[in-house]
């Protein structure tokens, strides 16, 4: 059941209305109940990986839990090899945790990867083998991550760990975001399903109005986007230059637009339900370097990376170590942020991977991690050389703009790995992009031969802007719902009904076109 | 705010987004033509009145004229066939169109009755007969019946054919803001088109040697069909217009079903005796190459025959006389006046359409390019003359003239004697004439023009240029240069200056 299809609008509203009609310790059995039945509509076969999930990481974290508490009990006890404890009971900690996540991380190797195990397999038995071609289970990286953080919390004493199997399925399960996150924390969203919710009419209003935002995001920018993106990109061999500087720059606007549309969507559900979930954007394009890009999107990714990869690679004893060795030859400053600049590295590359199976995923991975640590290394050299040396105003708007700007042409590059159907398309998608100079694809009516009209490239022009304006509102801290609920209610009315019908009129949806899917749900 | 406010509020918001909706649905679902008006213009008709009801494909509306009908027999006929119509939108147009008339006849033509349909591939000819209709139990069931036998057809999407067509924003036009026109024939379609049909055999209608048999499913609706007459005592008249493949096989198999079947009546004009009968042309009958469907000429000879037999057998009435019924005698004088437009196309010379330059229906345009005497001749200027035109063209001698008649009556009329060139501009009835004439000139190209509104006419050679534009219909029927053979008009669509 997609988000944009008539079958999930009433089935949205069935549940609203059920939700706040039940009593309130019932909620969270309907929110499972709703959670499953939108997962099967996308396949039966499906429950199987979100039920293995599911019973792993919860009896993990019940074992894990249990150790806690028998290493607390014999502490307690008054022991006096504490530190001997301590280890022994870590150690069956710890190959409870590998066990767990090799079981379920496996699973999602077997699923990223299985191409290339297949051809690995088949060629080591001589094609003697069958192995079956399984489809991706829809959303199975995004649950996945959120039940191994889950995990890692209990481990790591964070969070305590749930004793109802059927409260710990809503929680993997929670439909609005089982699709393409964001990926909460145990400790934030947990709660917040099993208690009940009394009715709110401002969460009903300020949900729906943030999912209608989420769906003029999609169906008016991003699915319009799509389609010059697709004529352009999905040929790049045809095209060079601003040509393609012009796909990829609608590519930036599309992706941007689905997903955190698609997120808009999944957080104004959830604010509908009484729930809040952790924001996965912040106005990413604002960003004046590729760190704080990445601060910037997808969000709840970066904080599960930082938190379950980067901190304990930084942090290890095998990394210390490396430092001190670095230091010998890399200097003070450099080798004192190698293991950092390592572990942001490995991180990057764990992003990548995430993405996909394919090298050019790896490279986007790599990539990114490069700008970063170029970053850690050199900004505040830079920051110094351009204010002494080249008397440079580093505070102005204008200087903020151009590292805007230059962060946005990095991005834009890796970018094109997400979009090339692989890594040499990719490099070809680059090169093309420098093949030739013809700037006057925006004016002599090139523009509209890459599949949208005048009209529809005026309607996107004007989206976009809109788009833009309510991103610096945010940028400067106001909340348009408020300011908004401050209307009077005839005012009010008439910009609800405007906005309803602007997505309705000129929504890319219907027969003509396939909007039902998202581009983050590939992940 | 407590929860029966907001249910308040959700109810209230609901309906003004219906509403919207629902103004909106008509601007966005397509014009089709002729099937908007077809469609349309039925639920305009006053309820019990049509005798004869039409349905079926584009043999039906071609073949279908209820103003001979009226015409020769007094019948009261409406044509809801549309192009390539399905039979189950047959059944259910017929079970629609039930609720506000009572007809004794539903007339079909066979020939396209046996056609296999594929829902997927026809959305259009699907949605053409019940996309205007309103939301009923009906429209439901037809909507429920195509998208279980379609992959690509969503019931959402005909039920609120807004949600399949907003997406033609971009293509949106005057004519689709207002409302649309009803259909000025009964439903009937006028082609006026000469063809000739490929030839047909010496043994005619030929044995194919096969069983003749319609598809299951047409055969399941047109049971249905067949039921829904006899629940309602409606007599069912299949005929067959000529057509070169017809063969023995399809006359037994109708014959056969008129023996099962008291309601169902056969006309069959598929052999040289009855085609002598009614004077039917292969030459010139034939609304296409292909000789699939007949034109104007032919349907009247077809619709002659049949309403005989209506009047004659089924005992139709005549209700000819009765002003209750005035609106198919407007259908008919509007299709006499098609005729005429029709007639005035083909005008080879200026005394062609004189007659015509009286009726009150047209604004007409003379202007002369270069020499407009070589197209008048003596008898021309008399009759001219008659009509209240006071120039004289014996001195006229490339000369630039302009007149302009307007309901039957000279508007303005100017012979310029002194200079080579002479403009005219005017405004009637909203519309701006500006009419330019060049005579006798070596300075610049000699050419005459006519702009009506955004349309642009521009004569090039010499002769005499006539611009006749039909005020009822809003169009230009006529647009030609008389005199020398190389002399040519030249047409443009909005004129930008």
């Amino acid at each position: 059941m997609s988000f944009v299809s008539v079958p999930f609008i009433l089935f949205l509203v069935t549940l609203f209305v059920l939700y706040y009609v039940i009593p309130l310790k019932w909620q969270w059995i309907l929110l499972l109940l709703a959670s499953y039945l939108f997962y099967v509509s996308g396949g039966i076969w499906m429950l199987a990986f979100i039920l293995f999930t599911t019973l792993t990481v919860f009896y993990a974290a019940l074992l894990l839990n249990k150790i806690s508490e028998r290493q607390h009990l014999e502490l307690q006890a008054g022991n006096t090899d504490r530190t001997a404890v301590k280890r022994k009971y870590k150690t069956q900690q710890r190959r409870i945790l590998t066990i767990a996540i090799l079981l379920n991380f496996g699973l999602l190797f077997y699923f990223k990867y299985q191409n290339g195990i297949r051809t690995a397999l088949q060629g080591c038995f001589s094609g003697a083998m069958n192995i079956p071609n399984l489809i991706l289970p829809i959303g199975i990286s995004f649950y996945m991550f959120q039940a191994v953080g889950y995990l890692f919390d209990v481990y790591r004493n964070k969070t305590k760990a749930d004793t109802n199997i059927f409260k710990f399925a809503l929680f993997v399960s929670f439909f609005p975001q089982i699709l393409q996150g964001p990926i909460s924390r145990h400790a934030q969203l947990a709660h917040q399903l099993y208690e009940g919710h009394v009715f709110s009419y401002q969460h009903l209003k300020n949900g729906a109005l943030r999912i209608m935002w989420g769906f003029f995001k999609k169906l008016v920018i991003a699915d319009r986007a799509l389609i010059a993106v697709n004529t352009i990109l999905g040929n790049y061999n045809k095209y060079a230059g601003f040509e393609i500087f012009f796909g990829v720059i609608l590519f930036m606007l599309q992706i941007y637009t689905d997903f955190s549309g698609g997120i808009d969507i999944t957080i104004g559900i959830a604010e509908c339900l009484g729930i809040t979930l952790n924001e996965n954007f912040c106005r990413p394009h604002f960003a004046s370097s590729v760190e704080d890009y990445w601060r910037r999107w997808h969000i709840t990714l970066g904080a599960w990376m930082k938190e379950y990869v980067f901190y304990p690679l930084a942090l290890s004893k095998p990394f210390h170590r490396l430092g001190k060795q670095a230091r010998k030859f890399l200097g003070n400053y450099t080798g004192k942020l190698f293991p950092t600049c390592l572990a942001m590295l490995i991180t990057f590359l764990c992003v990548g991977v995430w993405h996909g199976a394919d090298f050019k995923y790896i490279a986007f991975g790599l990539y990114n991690g490069f700008w970063i640590i170029l970053g850690i290394l050199l900004t505040s050299k830079l920051q110094i050389f351009n204010e002494k040396k080249l008397h440079i105003n580093t505070k102005t708007k204008s200087w903020k703009c151009i590292k805007i700007m230059l962060t946005m042409f990095i991005i834009m590059i890796s970018k094109v790995f997400g979009v090339a159907p692989d890594f040499s398309a990719s490099i070809q998608i680059i090169r093309r992009m420098f093949l030739k100079f013809n700037p006057w694809i925006f004016v002599d009516g090139s523009l509209t031969t890459y599949g949208l009209n005048t009209a529809n490239l005026i309607l996107l022009l004007f989206a976009t802007m809109l788009l833009f304006w309510v991103s610096i509102q945010q940028e400067k801290g106001i909340h348009l719902r408020e300011a908004l609920a401050r209307q009077n209610m005839g005012v009010r009315w008439i910009l609800y009904f405007c906005f309803l019908f602007s997505i309705l009129v000129f929504g890319v949806y219907g027969t003509d076109y396939d909007s039902t899917s998202f581009f983050y749900m590939q992940y | 705010m407590g929860k029966k406010i907001f249910l308040k509020k959700a109810i209230i918001f609901v309906v003004i987004c219906a509403v919207l909706i629902h103004i909106l649905t008509p601007i966005f679902i397509p014009v089709w033509e002729p099937s908007t008006a077809t469609v349309e213009g039925f639920y305009g008709e006053d309820d019990n009145s049509i005798d004869v009801l039409f349905l079926g494909t584009s043999r039906t509306y071609f073949s279908a004229a209820p103003w001979t009908l009226w015409n020769e027999y007094g019948i009261t006929a409406y044509s809801l066939a549309i192009e390539a119509q399905p039979i189950i939108a047959t059944y259910y147009l017929l079970t629609e169109a039930l609720k506000t008339q009572n007809p004794k006849v539903i007339a079909m033509e066979v020939q396209g009755l046996d056609r296999k349909r594929n829902y997927d591939e026809m959305e259009i000819p699907l949605r053409e007969s019940f996309d205007r209709t309103p939301l009923s139990i009906n429209k439901l069931k037809y909507v429920m019946q195509i998208c279980q036998n379609s992959k690509k057809q969503k019931v959402m999407e005909y039920l609120f054919p807004f949600f399949r067509f907003h997406n033609r924003w971009d293509e949106l036009k005057e004519n689709d803001f207002l409302s649309q026109n009803m259909s000025n024939t009964k439903g009937g379609f006028i082609s006026f088109a000469r063809e000739k049909s490929p030839s047909f055999p010496d043994e005619y209608p030929k044995s194919n040697n096969e069983e003749y048999r319609l598809t299951t499913e047409t055969e399941q609706w047109f049971k249905k069909i067949i039921e829904l007459c006899e629940k309602n005592d409606i007599k069912i008249l299949l005929y067959a217009v000529p057509n070169y493949l017809w063969s023995k096989e399809q006359t037994k198999y109708y014959m056969e079903l008129t023996e099962h079947h008291n309601n169902i009546c056969f006309l069959n004009f598929n052999d040289y005796e009855a085609m002598r009968k009614i004077n039917f042309d292969i030459n010139h009958d034939y609304a296409d190459e292909g000789g699939e469907h007949i034109n104007y000429y032919g349907a009247n000879k077809i619709m002659h025959s049949i309403g005989y037999f209506m009047k004659n057998t089924l005992h139709l009435p005549d209700h000819r006389g009765d002003p209750s019924y005035n609106s198919w005698q407007e259908c008919s004088d509007y299709v006499a006046f098609m005729e005429q437009n029709n007639k005035l196309s083909n005008a080879e010379s200026l005394s062609d359409c004189l007659p015509y330059f009286t009726d009150s229906r047209y604004t007409i345009a003379l202007v002369t390019c270069d020499d407009g005497t070589i197209a008048i001749d003596s008898e021309d200027e008399i009759k001219l003359s008659k009509i209240g035109l006071s120039t004289s063209f014996v001195d006229g001698f490339r000369k630039p003239f302009i007149c302009l008649i307007d309901g039957g009556k000279v508007f303005y009329e100017r012979m310029n004697y002194k200079d080579y060139m002479d403009e005219y501009s005017t405004e009637i009835d909203g519309r701006v004439w500006k009419i330019v004439s060049i005579g006798c000139n070596d300075e610049i190209p000699i050419f005459a023009s006519v702009n009506i509104g955004d349309d642009s006419y521009r004569a090039i050679g010499w002769g005499l240029m006539i611009v006749i534009y039909d005020k009822m219909n809003e169009k230009i029927v006529m647009a030609k240069i008389f005199g020398a053979d190389v002399s040519k008009v030249i047409h443009e669509e909005k004129v930008t200056e």
